[in-house]
């Protein structure tokens, strides 16, 4: 058990974490930091303790599970209790089992009943609609082209003609181009194609896949909604310098192994702008893919999400994908131009 | 006309039962997934939830009953839950399983690391901190609903905020 002291300053913290805390408490807070460096490293500031309390938030909203379309009353089959859950249903199951008796039943306590039978029927015939809030998610697709072993490699596994290789892979959306930066003569060093410098060339399209879910509107959630939209502007966090801003280097393994993939990932970005954090949502299933992917974004500057123009931790949401490009000419890949 | 009156009470219980599984089962099923960090463990409490309130206003048809109780009994009902399952959990704790659990248009950085955290509190710091933080609570409102003292709330919820540091830390 903790001394008075920390007891108090606990619930000072909890205080500024729910936007309680008066002046004088912050005022307390903050002296008490200043001289404790236990509560400063397990807690943080002010605006950690904030920031932390922000992410608890940020979880809520993103939700869009529901149970599923009725009413959860009448809608749910019974399941065993929780306490007989898989590892004692197992069990119980194993024994009966070995029995060769029925003793499943037992496993089943009376809670199995259909509960409310009556309530059920009455129900039944008017199902209640259930709330479904529509959802957004916005990612922006960049195709990353680059270009096959042989011209990188200072080994190429195989010494084919790169006129030859025309092959071109369908893809969906080219946005960003890649490819190595190396002199246009074919005269090229292995210690300069060992260590490609990559740069974007061409940009064409920017495109959002939107999910939404849904939406069976009655006027009033309609207006409610409304409403909130009017009454706070919300502006996301950025990359700043646009699209080109997240420059993922793939590196020279990428080539040998020909990966391909879709990586998609969030960076959370607090209210300076800088990137506090990024996670890899859904793995392109090359580790080298999603890590370059992560390291360029946590290398890009932004702008800070900001609500009704003031500054607040927030969270960017983008995705590359990784296309290996065969049309080599000249030793040089052309960017795929798609409508 | 016994039976008359007891039918009307009936569906008067009904309808406010209804009204309330209408505005507040979402919120409540998401609430209480969080908390005992299963689906199908969640809507099984809630139906009991809602069920319990439908026996209280069967009994007592003039008893308001608010948000207040629904999330009171829910709370009572998924800490008595976790701490059956305590008991009976052999399943090893795996966060790539919990993760891959949750829907993938859910799986924001903050959801995992919020479930991560809930996975690693004890019953009554993660009753704080989601009834404030989540549901939107004052820590007075929380008190009431936990029956303890507001200072006690916010110090769960120190205390919770500290584990989810930690665990937001470790995914950096």
């Amino acid at each position: 058990m903790r001394e008075p002291l920390h007891q108090e300053i606990e619930a000072l913290a909890g205080a500024i974490a729910l936007g309680e805390a008066s002046d004088a408490d912050r005022r307390r807070y903050r002296e008490h930091i200043a001289g404790c460096a236990e509560c400063l490293q397990s807690l943080g500031g002010e605006h950690e303790l904030e920031r932390t309390a922000a992410t608890v938030g940020a979880a809520r909203d993103s939700e869009i599970w529901a149970p599923d379309g009725r009413n959860v009353f009448i809608a749910r089959k019974r399941r065993p209790a929780g306490v007989l859950n898989f590892g004692a249903g197992f069990v119980l199951t194993a024994i009966a089992f070995a029995l060769g008796l029925h003793y499943t039943t037992i496993a089943q306590p009376a809670r199995m009943a259909p509960v409310a039978s009556d309530v059920i029927a009455v129900h039944d015939a008017n199902p209640a609609p259930s709330l479904q809030l529509p959802r957004r998610l916005v990612v922006l697709h960049h195709v990353v082209q680059y270009a096959r072993a042989p011209m990188v490699l200072p080994n190429p596994p195989h010494s084919g003609n790169p006129h030859t290789a025309t092959v071109q892979k369908p893809s969906q959306i080219a946005m960003v181009t890649v490819y190595p930066q190396v002199p246009r003569t074919q005269n090229v060093t292995p210690q300069d194609a060992a260590q490609p410098n990559w740069r974007t060339v061409s940009r064409m399209t920017t495109t959002a896949i939107s999910e939404t879910a849904p939406q069976h509107f009655t006027s009033a959630e309609s207006l409610q909604i409304d409403s909130l939209r009017r009454a706070q502007t919300t502006r996301d966090a950025a990359p700043i310098g646009g699209d080109t801003a997240i420059n993922p280097q793939p590196p020279m393994i990428a080539y040998a192994e020909g990966a391909e993939g879709t990586t998609v990932f969030e960076v959370m970005i607090d209210e300076r702008g800088a990137p506090a954090k990024c996670v890899i949502t859904q793995s392109s299933g090359y580790r080298f893919l999603d890590d370059a992917v992560c390291r360029a974004a946590t290398k890009a500057h932004y702008t800070p999400k900001t609500v009704n123009g003031n500054p607040v931790p927030g969270v960017y949401r983008d995705a590359f994908t990784f296309r290996v490009n065969d049309n080599v000419v000249d030793g040089l890949p052309r960017p795929i131009h798609l409508h | 006309m016994e039976q008359v009156y007891l039918v009307a009470g009936v569906s008067a219980a009904q309808n406010r039962v209804e009204v309330l599984v209408r505005e507040h089962q979402t919120k409540l099923a998401r609430y209480l997934r969080r908390m005992v960090g299963d689906a199908d463990a969640a809507l099984d409490i809630a139906q009991d939830v809602f069920f319990s309130a439908y026996r209280t206003l069967q009994k007592e048809p003039e008893r308001p009953l608010t948000a207040g109780w629904l999330y009171k009994t829910a709370t009572n009902t998924a800490i008595s839950y976790l701490r059956r399952k305590k008991i009976v959990r052999f399943l090893p704790f795996d966060r790539d399983r919990e993760v891959r659990s949750l829907r993938i248009d859910e799986c924001s950085a903050a959801s995992i690391d919020l479930q991560a955290a809930m996975s690693r509190l004890p019953a009554d710091q993660a009753a704080a901190i989601m009834l404030t933080s989540y549901a939107g609570y004052s820590s007075q409102e929380a008190a009431a609903i936990l029956g303890t003292t507001a200072d006690a709330v916010r110090q769960r919820v120190c205390r919770a905020m500290r584990t989810l540091r930690v665990v937001m830390m470790e995914n950096m």
